[in-house]
């Protein structure tokens, strides 16, 4: 479940892991996250170069990296269901953006 | 001609209508739109200066599920296409029209037109990820950049860093091989190619904190033109080791790629018999790059000035079949200088002094000032 900036404090009383993920034509890094089920993760998500996206296929967390040197995004998200999910860009960035894809474990 | 001229503008309008419209309704499910474009002002000693419109391109991409998605690039270069003198002076191209079915995370499918998957500027192009006004030489006549052709094959997610990407595409025409471009002539470039000799291209990439690394295969075969020159069928072998480095605000890169070219001989013998001329085609062609960049803006600014420098040589004449010399001025280098500032990091206005060298004691290479602008959206 995703957990928007303002609402945070919903989160506060659990243990929060903060994974930074940065993203650049044609990656994330890192490309694999794992967590154990329920883990609060704070996603802080920084560009390299363009305007990225950050979807979990299957989760309502969809948002957008702004470019370089112009901030960072912080989306929440509590790992409440153990599977493999997709991670995907989906603000077309280049040759390669169609694979342009990480991995959240969920244990 | 005209009605040549006109298509072009015809097709780019259409295409930029029809894919900014679906762009305007920003849903999951319609198809996007990107692009790029460079303009260039390029001085060459003792030539006029030239401003080109050198790359207007267009990509329109389709999610049809989270499973199978679409990608494409569609390319004017040098503003539009008109025969002179028998040459074309542009090109309308399709770079890239493929299909991915997502099956796994470390095993997927793509069929249609793709990239090469060697070195660093053949699929990561776009204007602002690289230094100077034009990409290197290197990867023009060593990397005959942007390549590309009908296939098929896999790519992945390895873990720990490691992603590949491997495909069977149509082999090269080693009719349109030359001295000066290597083997850029024998590119099939996906139109009605000729799938008698395959080839097969990998790459192999890590990645981690700040480092990119490659390596890169190109394996064919190059004789379906030659058939009736009744010689041993030419093959090629392309291999690339790349890396990128960045720190902070600083920034390495380096490349180095290197073609080789078996039955060079016969295949030099028979294109003089074919054409009354020897291409000089050599057998082994070598090139490689270094290049430092920092930028030298504050951290407080937004806006960003980079400055660099680099080395490359690019030997198209590096190592010759029994029985030919090679040609002293294409056996070349060049040291380049330079800066982009970037207003926006999509947006890159660029400047570059390229000073050339060769080996040659009577063919002077020329030296080359770039002025340009490049932007993606």
């Amino acid at each position: 479940m995703a957990v928007a900036p303002s609402d945070m404090n919903i989160a506060k009383s659990q243990d929060v892991k903060v994974i930074r993920v940065s993203a650049e034509r044609f990656a994330f890094t890192p490309s694999e996250i794992t967590v154990e089920k329920g883990t609060v993760i704070e996603f802080h998500l920084t560009s390299e170069d363009t305007d990225h996206g950050f979807r979990i296929i299957d989760t309502d967390v969809n948002v957008r990296i702004p470019k370089r040197r112009r901030g960072e995004t912080v989306v929440k998200y509590t790992a409440d269901t153990a599977g493999r999910f997709i991670i995907e860009c989906t603000r077309p960035c280049g040759a390669g953006h169609t694979a342009m894809r990480a991995v959240l474990v969920v244990k | 001609m005209t009605r040549l001229r006109n298509f072009v503008y015809w097709k780019t309008a259409v295409c930029l209508l029809v894919a900014g419209s679906a762009q305007a309704q920003g849903n999951e499910g319609v198809p996007t739109l990107s692009g790029y474009m460079e303009v260039h002002l390029n001085k060459e000693q003792n030539l006029p200066s030239e401003a080109d419109l050198h790359r207007f391109v267009l990509m329109v991409g389709h999610s049809f599920s989270d499973r199978i998605k679409f990608w494409s690039e569609v390319e004017v270069e040098h503003a539009f296409v008109e025969v002179e003198g028998g040459e074309e002076t542009g090109e309308v191209a399709i770079e890239q029209a493929f299909v991915d079915l997502m099956l796994h995370r470390r095993f997927n499918l793509r069929t249609g037109m793709v990239l090469m998957p060697v070195g660093i500027i053949n699929e990561r192009h776009e204007p602002p990820t690289f230094n100077g006004v034009e990409r290197t030489m290197v990867d023009t006549v060593i990397v005959p950049t942007t390549w590309r052709d009908v296939g098929v094959g896999a790519f992945g997610d390895l873990g720990r860093g490691f992603s590949y990407r491997a495909y069977a595409v149509p082999g090269l025409d080693a009719a349109g091989f030359s001295a000066e471009e290597g083997i850029a002539g024998g590119r099939q470039q996906g139109g009605r190619a000729d799938t008698s000799d395959p080839a097969v291209t990998a790459r192999l990439e890590f990645r981690r904190a700040g480092l990119t690394a490659g390596a890169s295969l190109w394996r064919g075969g190059a004789g379906f033109g030659l058939i009736r020159l009744d010689i041993e069928t030419p093959a090629v072998a392309v291999s690339s080791l790349d890396a990128r480095y960045r720190r902070g605000r600083h920034e390495l890169r380096g490349q180095w790629s290197m073609v080789n070219i078996s039955g060079a001989a016969d295949l030099n013998r028979a294109l003089q018999i074919h054409t009354g001329l020897s291409p000089n085609i050599a057998s082994r062609l070598l090139g490689a790059y270094a290049e430092a960049a920092t930028r030298v803006t504050p951290d407080s600014w937004t806006d960003e000035v980079v400055v660099f420098g680099r080395y490359e040589k690019f030997d198209t004449q590096n190592k010759m079949p029994a029985g030919y010399q090679p040609l002293q001025a294409l056996q070349r280098s060049a040291w380049v200088a330079g800066a982009t500032y970037y207003p926006d990091p999509d947006v890159a206005f660029k400047f570059d002094f390229i000073h050339e060298r060769n080996k040659s004691s009577v063919v002077n290479a020329p030296w080359r000032i770039n002025a340009g602008v490049g932007w993606w959206f």
